[in-house]
C-alpha cells in the first residue's frame, strides 16, 4: 500500500520473485541456444536468438495467464500473483527481442524500410498455410507494449482500476494473436508432432483453468437470498465464517465480503481499490482487512485504509438473526463508518 | 473484479475456447495439405538426363558436391534440377539466375527463382537466350555459395 508514487516499492519478496524470473529465463535461453548450437549447427546465431526468445515469451505468457485462474481455484497460488506484473513485463521484453531480431533478419535487407516490408511483403490473407503470420505477432507485441508501459501503479491510479483492468484484459486478444502467430508461422514449417502437441496442450491448460475458475465464480453469483421487509437480505450462516476471515456473497449483483472478528461482524465491498482484488479472500491482520493480492489494508468498520493511506471501499449494514447474517445490500459512501453487528453470546458459544 | 468486467472476462474466454481450437486445427490441416502437394516436384533420375555443370559447396556439414542436370519430361516439357551427394547443411539458401558470372556478390540482373532444394525442378533457360548462370546464394551469410553455368560441360 502506498500514499505516494514510487518508482518501485522493493521488498524481499519482490526481489526473490524477480530473481527467480531472471534465473528461469536465463536458464531457458542458455539451454535453448546451447542445445541449438550442438543439435543444429547450420542454424545462425540470429535464428537461435529469435527462436529462444520467441518460445520463452510464449511459454511465459501461458504462465501469466494461468496464475489468475489458479488463484481463483486455490489460495495456495496467491504468492505467484503478488508480482505478476513483472512476469508480464518480462514477457513483453522477450517478445520485443524476438520481434526486433525477426524484423532485422527477414525485413531489413531490402530496399524498403523494415516496417513497410513487414506490412507489404506478404499479402496472402486468403491462405492459411501462407498467411502473413508476422503481422499477428506484431499486433500482439503492440498490445503487450501497452500493458507493460501502463503496468505501474501510477497508471493504475490515473486510469482508475476499472479502466486499467479493461485495458489489461486485452491480454486475451494478445494471446489469441500469438496462438495464431505460432500456428500459422512456426507450425507450418516445423512439422514435429511434439511442437504441435505442446501448442495444443498449452491451449487446453489455459482454457480449462479459465473455464473452471469462471464456473466457480458463477456459482457464487447465482445464489439467491431471502428478503426482509426492511431491505436486509439473508446472506449466510454465521458459523460458516471462520474467525478473522470472510464469507463472500453476491447480493443484488454486488459481491460483499462479510468478515467475522473479535465477536463482531462487518461487511465491505469485495473489490479492493488497488487492482480490484477479492478482499473477501484475504484475512484480518493487525485489525485490518488485508487484500490477498498485494496487501492493501482497510479498517473493517469504515472501509478506509489506516492513515496516511487514502483508499476507501463501501461498507454495508449487517445484523445477526437466529445464527444467520443479514446484510443491507445498499452500499454506503466509501469510507463511511458502520457499527459492526455484535454476535450474541449464546450464538458465539454455540 | 467487478460484475461487468467479470462478464466481459467470461465472454472473452468463451470466444477463445471456441476460436483458438479452430485456428489450431485449421493450421494443422492446411499444413498437411501442403505437405502432400510438395513431392510433386520430385522425380527419379533418368539415364537420358544431361549433366550441365558441377560445383562443390563447403557447408556446415562438410563439402557437398552438387550437379546441375537437364531433363526432358516429354517432347515439350524440359527442366533443370540439382543432385547432391549429401544434404547441404546451410540456412536460407536461395537460387538465382543471372546472365553474368558473379564475382563476390549477386549481379545486378540476378532473378530469384526460389529457395534451393534438390527436390525441386526449375524451368530451363529459354532456348534463344545467351549464356546464363544459376547461383546458390546464402541469405544468412550474404555470400555466393556456388555458380552453375547453364550449358553442358564440354
Amino acid at each position: 500500500m502506498s500514499h505516494q508514487y514510487q518508482a518501485i516499492g522493493w521488498n524481499r519478496q519482490k526481489r526473490l520473485y524477480d530473481l527467480t524470473i531472471f534465473a528461469g529465463v536465463a536458464l531457458y535461453i542458455g539451454l535453448f541456444i546451447g542445445i541449438g548450437i550442438v543439435g543444429f549447427p547450420y542454424a545462425t546465431a540470429e535464428t537461435l536468438i529469435i527462436r529462444a526468445t520467441g518460445s520463452a515469451a510464449f511459454l511465459l505468457l501461458h504462465v501469466v495467464l494461468c496464475i489468475g485462474p489458479l488463484c481463483r481455484l486455490s489460495p495456495q497460488f496467491l504468492p505467484l500473483l503478488y508480482n505478476r506484473r513483472h512476469l508480464g513485463v518480462t514477457t513483453f521484453l522477450l517478445g520485443a527481442i524476438h520481434g526486433i531480431f525477426g524484423l532485422i533478419q527477414f525485413h531489413a535487407l531490402g530496399n524498403v524500410s523494415p516496417l513497410f516490408s513487414l506490412f507489404t511483403s506478404n499479402q496472402n490473407f486468403a491462405s492459411i498455410s501462407e498467411f502473413p503470420f508476422q503481422l499477428l505477432g506484431f499486433l500482439a507485441l503492440v498490445i503487450l507494449f501497452l500493458m507493460a508501459a501502463t503496468s505501474h501503479d501510477f497508471w493504475l491510479r490515473n486510469l482508475t482500476p476499472p479502466v486499467w483492468k479493461s485495458l489489461h484484459m486485452l491480454v486475451y486478444a494478445a494471446y489469441a494473436l500469438l496462438v495464431a502467430h505460432v500456428v500459422l508461422g512456426l507450425l507450418q514449417s516445423e512439422r514435429s508432432p511434439l511442437l504441435a502437441s505442446a501448442a495444443g496442450l498449452g491451449l487446453i491448460v489455459v482454457l480449462a483453468l479459465h473455464l473452471a475458475a469462471a464456473e466457480k465464480e458463477k456459482q457464487t453469483d447465482k445464489r439467491k437470498s431471502s428478503l426482509a421487509s426492511d431491505g436486509f437480505l439473508d446472506a449466510c450462516d454465521l458459523n460458516a465464517i471462520p474467525e478473522k476471515r470472510a464469507a463472500v456473497v453476491s447480493l443484488h449483483g454486488e459481491r460483499i465480503a462479510i468478515f467475522k472478528f473479535d465477536g463482531k461482524v462487518c461487511a465491505l465491498s469485495n473489490v479492493c481499490r488497488h487492482q480490484n482484488g477479492p478482499l473477501g479472500e484475504g484475512k484480518i491482520i493487525d485489525g485490518c482487512v488485508t487484500c490477498p493480492w498485494h496487501g492493501y489494508q482497510y479498517l473493517p468498520e469504515t472501509g478506509a485504509s489506516p492513515p496516511p493511506f487514502t483508499e476507501k471501499v463501501s461498507t454495508f449494514r449487517t445484523r445477526i438473526l437466529d445464527g444467520r447474517v443479514w446484510v443491507d445490500p445498499s452500499p454506503s459512501i466509501p469510507g463511511t463508518r458502520i457499527e459492526p453487528a455484535v454476535i450474541p453470546s449464546k450464538v458465539a458459544s454455540s | 473484479m467487478t460484475q461487468s468486467l467479470r462478464r466481459v472476462h467470461r465472454i472473452s474466454i468463451l470466444l477463445l475456447a471456441f476460436f483458438l481450437p479452430l485456428i489450431l486445427t485449421a493450421g494443422l490441416v492446411a499444413r498437411h495439405a501442403e505437405s502432400k502437394s510438395a513431392p510433386a516436384n520430385r522425380r527419379i533420375r533418368s539415364s537420358d538426363d544431361v549433366l550441365l555443370s558441377t560445383a562443390t559447396v563447403k557447408g556446415a556439414g562438410g563439402e557437398v558436391r552438387i550437379q546441375l542436370m537437364s531433363a526432358q519430361e516429354n517432347s515439350r516439357s524440359a527442366f533443370v534440377y540439382f543432385l547432391t551427394d549429401k544434404p547441404l547443411v546451410e540456412p536460407d539458401v536461395l537460387l538465382y539466375r543471372s546472365s553474368n558470372r558473379p564475382i563476390a556478390s549477386l549481379p545486378a540482373d540476378a532473378t530469384l527463382l526460389g529457395s534451393f532444394s534438390p527436390e525441386n525442378a526449375y524451368a530451363p533457360l529459354p532456348s534463344n537466350s545467351n549464356q546464363s548462370f544459376l547461383i546458390l546464394y546464402s541469405l544468412a551469410h550474404q555470400k555466393v555459395l556456388a555458380v552453375f553455368p547453364e550449358t553442358p560441360n564440354r
